[in-house]
């Protein structure tokens, strides 16, 4: 009769023994799966999130003129390898008059508040080229009459329709810009105005724009200056020459763009690492900053279930040596016979493998139709928890991240079923093993009385 | 075919059970080896059987002496026990408890011994003393064992039974001629029957 005969004539007849081994090897199966499960979630979600990224990498220098000047830009965007990389407007308030020096009347919506001293300021938005303005890209505005600016042009603005209807204005009409007491107060918050040489400059209108699509209703504050309507462009030679530098143009913000979410991390490192720039004057900011105390949660979560995983295996492996090494000792006399009967130790330590596995199948397939719910829950609840508690520790809640809000899907890949079922049958065979073979070594005498 | 040469075997130190024992078993013929309760019987049957490794001396077969990793080899193709308490195996049929050894149909030589085919079909353990003293020689029947080592085999047998038991050891030795059958027995009726009757007494066969 084979070892695998025998295994299964143990397994269906020995019915107490199977079953205590299929329970003990059920939990024992649930547990590593559930952790397993956890782990192989934690990872998913992480990849989710790393996935969700936005690609952007946006890097300020509002103190600083000689940080993003347009050759160091271009330094950056080639040791990262960015695909793209955007130089975002540098904007300004500030009043808005005519050739003859006259305040323009600007638009004033209901409710809207004006500060003390901005009666008749705008915005005013510079960019290497103005097409490539943010507000023109994402088409808040369109360009309804003229030229956009380049980065050739000198003295140089965009007005928008609104503005240009109120005062008669046209394209090639000349327009000044001025800097009062109030608007250099207001600045100062923002700029070292210290650098600043904040002496006006009449620019000329070589194109008009319009609200194409109107900009999102602010909530709470809104000022008079910052409306869309009161905006408007001058080419970048005429806004450096409002700050006192080497002359090169210069950018306070500028947003990198790279070709992979999931590289985020690693390139804002990068910048990071650069000696050159003066981070007491530079910022740095991206998604990490929104996700980072949810993705480290998780990391550790991770870390946690991987180190408690050997944890597990190691306590499962000592239980199933005890529970198997009990079930053969009380085979003393079963393998003495078998032996004197000529079967040799070979076969019946596969016989006694064989059953193990028996039972490890048994309790697979059983797990597998319990788990659905257990494993679910399990996983679920220890992700739920790491991500919400992070939510709530962090600054991720306030900059509202729809992903961490929704909840992980979960699913019992067929990968984690299999390294769970891997898992278990090699402690299961390491454990038959362990017990039998020593037990194999003795002669048939010394395990019956004949 | 079968030979002990000044086999020395003691459980502990002080007494001994076989001391300088010297035999010889010839293909053909059949042994009984009569003796007091206690005197070493079933500790001659398990060295005659690969069960058990004497202190001193050896097993010769066909002249060869059997080392010990052979002796697994030795139990499976060589010899045939039929233990004194049986020893068959709880979780097997009787029928499976023949299989465990043969491939060949068990069902034919248990209905020699008196077990038809629906005690063969039951669980070992589940049938009576003598019922499975009979499965017990069955097993041992259809190894095709070159010896046959039987331990009391008729004990819990009535004399029917016994008688029948007898006779096909008895045969499987004169029958088949290359065979050898010994058997340790209390019973007159069998040691009328051997070839050969031996009495172990003071560690040695006389
Ligand atoms: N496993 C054992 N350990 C120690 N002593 C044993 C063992 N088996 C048998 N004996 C002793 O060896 C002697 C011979 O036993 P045994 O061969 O069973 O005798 P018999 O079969 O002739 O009745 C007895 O005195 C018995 O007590
Ligand atoms: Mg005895």
């Amino acid at each position: 009769m084979s070892p695998v005969k025998r295994a299964f004539h143990y397994f269906t007849r020995k019915i107490t023994h199977s079953i205590i081994m299929v329970l003990t090897l059920t939990a024992i199966f649930i547990l590593i799966l559930t952790v397993l499960s956890a782990t192989a979630a934690g990872k998913n979600y992480i990849h989710q999130i790393k996935l969700s990224f936005s690609k952007n990498i946006t890097l300020s220098s509002y103190r600083s003129t000689d940080v993003l000047t347009c050759e160091n830009i271009k330094k950056i965007a080639d040791t990262l390898g960015a695909v793209n990389y955007k130089c975002l407007s540098n904007t300004l308030p500030a009043e808005l008059l005519n050739e003859a020096g006259k305040p323009l009347d600007v638009y004033l919506k209901k409710d809207i508040l004006v500060s003390a001293g901005f009666e008749h300021a705008g915005t005013v938005r510079s960019n290497s080229s103005s097409e490539q303005d943010e507000l023109f890209a994402d088409g808040t505005f369109e360009l309804t009459e003229g030229r956009h600016l380049n980065k050739n042009d000198g003295g140089k603005a965009l007005i928008h329709r609104n503005l240009a209807e109120a005062n008669g204005l046209s394209v090639g009409d000349i327009i000044g810009l001025d800097f009062p007491g109030e608007i250099v107060e207001d600045l100062s918050g923002d700029y070292d105005t210290e650098n600043m040489d904040l002496k006006g400059s009449n620019v000329q209108i070589v194109g008009i724009f319009q609200t194409a699509q109107p900009a999102e209703e602010a909530s709470g504050l809104e000022l008079s200056h910052l409306l869309c309507e009161n905006s408007c462009f001058i080419d970048m030679n005429t806004y450096s020459s409002f700050f006192r530098s080497d002359g090169s143009t210069f950018f306070h913000k500028v947003t990198f763009t790279i070709s992979n979410s999931a590289e985020l991390e690693n390139a804002v490192n990068t910048i990071q690492n650069l000696d050159w720039i003066d981070w007491s004057a530079c910022s740095i900011w991206s998604d990490i900053d929104v996700y980072g105390p949810a993705i480290d949660a998780l990391s550790s979560l991770n870390d946690l279930l991987e180190t408690g995983l050997l944890l597990i295996l190691l306590v499962c492996l000592l239980i199933l040596i005890i529970i198997i090494s009990y079930g053969v000792k009380r085979r003393k006399k079963e393998t003495g016979i078998l032996l004197a009967l000529g079967i040799t130790p070979n076969s019946i330590v596969l016989q006694h493998i064989i059953e193990a596995l028996l039972s490890t199948v048994t309790a697979i397939l059983l797990s597998i139709i319990l788990s659905g719910g257990i494993v679910k829950s399990g996983s679920d609840y220890l992700i739920n928890t790491t991500v919400n508690q992070a939510n709530e520790n962090g600054d991720a809640s306030h900059n509202d991240p729809g992903i961490l809000k929704t909840n992980p899907v979960f699913t019992l890949a067929s990968t984690t079923i299999y390294s769970a079922a891997l898992l278990e049958t090699a402690l299961v065979t390491i454990s038959a093993i362990a017990v039998s073979v020593p037990f194999m070594r003795k002669k048939p005498n010394e395990l019956i009385k004949i | 075919m079968l030979e002990l040469k000044n086999i020395n075997f003691s459980y502990n130190r002080n007494s001994f059970v076989l001391k300088n024992l010297n035999a010889a078993f010839l293909p053909g013929k059949v042994y009984a080896i009569l003796g007091a309760s206690g005197c070493g019987k079933t500790t001659l049957l398990s060295i005659l059987g690969g069960l058990d490794i004497p202190d001193e001396g050896s097993v010769l077969l066909n002249g060869r002496p059997i080392n010990e990793k052979e002796l697994p080899d030795y139990r499976r193709k060589e010899v045939a026990f039929i233990f004194q308490n049986f020893n068959l195996i709880d979780y097997l049929t009787a029928e499976e408890n023949l299989n465990l050894i043969s491939t060949l149909d068990a069902l034919p030589v248990l209905e020699k011994v008196g077990i038809d085919k629906k005690l063969a079909k039951q669980n070992a353990l589940k049938l009576s003393g003598g019922q499975q003293q009979r499965v017990a020689v069955a097993r041992a029947l259809i190894s095709d064992a070159s010896v046959l080592l039987a331990d009391e085999p008729t004990g819990n047998l009535d004399v029917a039974n016994a008688d029948a038991v007898t006779k096909l050891l008895v045969n499987y030795a004169h029958n088949l001629e290359d065979k050898c059958v010994i058997i340790v027995t209390h019973s007159a009726d069998v040691a009328n029957q051997a070839d050969v009757v031996l009495k172990l007494e003071g560690g040695i066969l006389k």
